[in-house]
């Protein structure tokens, strides 16, 4: 009778591990040499705030756009010095950069804002967004006004076609921002431009901020 | 009992391993009962004796199976599947994605020879610099400041670049846009009329940056003042050679 062969039986644990390392250095050359594979949207996210410059940032805000794509994510993230507004959605290549607007809140303002206006086939989502820094402001509202044109064909703010009222504003490190999403029923022409103000109330009730909101992003999925 | 069956109770206990972990066991402990059995062969014992102490010796096939079925935790084997699973869908992505390294060409590429190319319609002097300068977590350089004249009036250009301080790191892409520069009486053209950025890629982005001059200036400004980070830098204009 021969002598059976021996052979070396491999631990369950130890072909784990090493597949796991496998794994986590592919991951990584991946991410960080071809920017895709990110296993989360916040990864995305961070790619935006390395395109825009605009530092680390914290999530004040986050909701889900599935009018653009089931898996379509934006995000309002902040820090002292930026405000900014993300969006990512998840593919084959993992969560992907959408378009981003970074607001620099260096300045001394009462307010800094912006909006993002995101179309997909007949679908359609606006955000707008902000930090607002003069306390004396207790509440903010939004004027939506066409953009229209006089008799030179300049350029003018037109008739009001839509008034957001009921704008929460979020207080993170101190500040205070205000994030609202509208699905645009009010906008029948794509093509035609959007002039936005920011209104903001004292606690009177009384105007001490009208501000057009001139940041802005038009971005349009395939 | 025989060998087989013993070999069948024992395998039996085995609940969590797979149909090739399940071979390999079997062919280990065959192996093993073999070589006691040759062993025990050569002290003089008949085989079926051999067989029945071998089997002795291993202890009761069901219990020695449940031991070993401890033996192989099913975390192991989902964080196993789970890493195979990730591996093939990133090797995938790699492959269908290779288009998407030219941002890592672009990052090293930048580095390596950042572009120094001038646009001006008629040239008066240029002088190739490298000027690096951090901004955040980007490396600006200028690589070239020329005068001349562009679209009838007498400018200064500024060739330059930007690319992540890490090789492969993602590239700012408004960091050009936000310099303003300014001739010596501190006056900038507009937006559109000064340059900026050609739009990069991930791994780099360049431009050219103008601003008006008059004969005998002999440096401009570059400004920049945007989330946090600024800077104001003088160059040095190439002294013009007199027509």
């Amino acid at each position: 009778m021969k002598k059976g062969k021996k052979t070396v039986l491999p631990s369950r644990r130890r072909r784990a591990l090493k597949r796991t390392a496998i794994a986590l250095v592919l991951l990584f050359c991946i991410n960080y040499i071809m920017h895709i594979g990110l296993l989360l949207p916040r990864q995305a996210v961070h790619q935006i705030e390395e395109r825009k410059a605009t530092g680390w940032t914290q999530v004040v805000a986050r909701e889900w756009t599935p009018e653009i794509h089931k898996t379509h994510l934006t995000y309002l993230s902040q820090n002292e010095n930026a405000t900014l507004f993300s969006s990512t959605y998840l593919t084959f290549y993992g969560w992907m950069v959408g378009f981003g607007v970074a607001l620099d809140c260096t300045e001394d303002a009462q307010a800094h804002a912006g909006f993002s206006s995101m179309y997909r086939n007949d679908e359609q989502a606006w955000y707008f967004f902000g930090r607002v820094d003069d306390s004396a402001v207790q509440r903010v509202e939004l004027s939506l006004c066409r953009e229209e044109a006089d008799a030179m064909s300049h350029p003018v703010l037109g008739a009001e076609v839509r008034r957001i009222t009921d704008l929460e504003l979020i207080e993170q490190s101190g500040r205070r921002y205000f994030w609202v999403k509208d699905g645009g029923e009010w906008n029948t022409d794509r093509y035609n431009r959007l002039r936005p103000i920011l209104l903001g109330f004292d606690e009177n009730g009384s105007e001490i901020l009208r501000m057009e909101i001139k940041e802005g992003i038009y971005s349009h999925f395939g | 009992m025989n060998r087989m069956e013993y070999m069948e109770i024992l395998l039996a206990q085995l609940r969590r391993v797979t149909p090739s972990e399940r071979e390999a066991i079997r062919q280990e402990i065959d192996g093993h009962m073999e070589d006691h059995i040759c062993s025990l062969l050569e002290l003089g014992y008949d085989e079926e004796l051999a067989e029945e102490r071998t089997m002795a010796r291993m202890g009761d096939p069901a219990e020695a199976g449940q031991e070993l079925n401890k033996q192989y935790p099913l975390h192991w084997l989902i964080l196993s599947r789970v890493a195979v699973t990730l591996t093939i869908i990133l090797c995938l992505q790699a492959m269908l994605g290779v288009g998407i390294l030219f941002h890592a060409r672009d990052s090293i590429l930048t580095r390596l020879n950042p572009p120094d190319d001038s646009a001006l319609d008629k040239t008066h002097a240029t002088e190739e610099v490298d000027l690096r300068l951090g901004v955040g977590n980007d490396i600006l350089r200028i690589t070239r400041v020329s005068t001349g004249e562009k679209n009838g009036y007498h400018v200064a250009e500024v060739r330059l670049c930007n690319y992540n301080r890490i090789p492969f790191g993602i590239a700012t892409e408004t960091l050009i846009n936000h310099i303003i520069p300014e001739n010596q009486r501190g006056e900038a053209r507009d937006a559109f009329e000064r340059g900026g950025s050609f739009g990069g890629s991930f791994g780099a982005d360049e431009g050219r940056l103008y601003t008006d001059i008059l004969p005998g200036d002999t440096y401009i400004t570059l400004r920049y003042d945007a989330f946090g980070e600024q800077f104001d830098l003088q160059i040095p204009l190439p002294e013009e050679v007199e027509p």
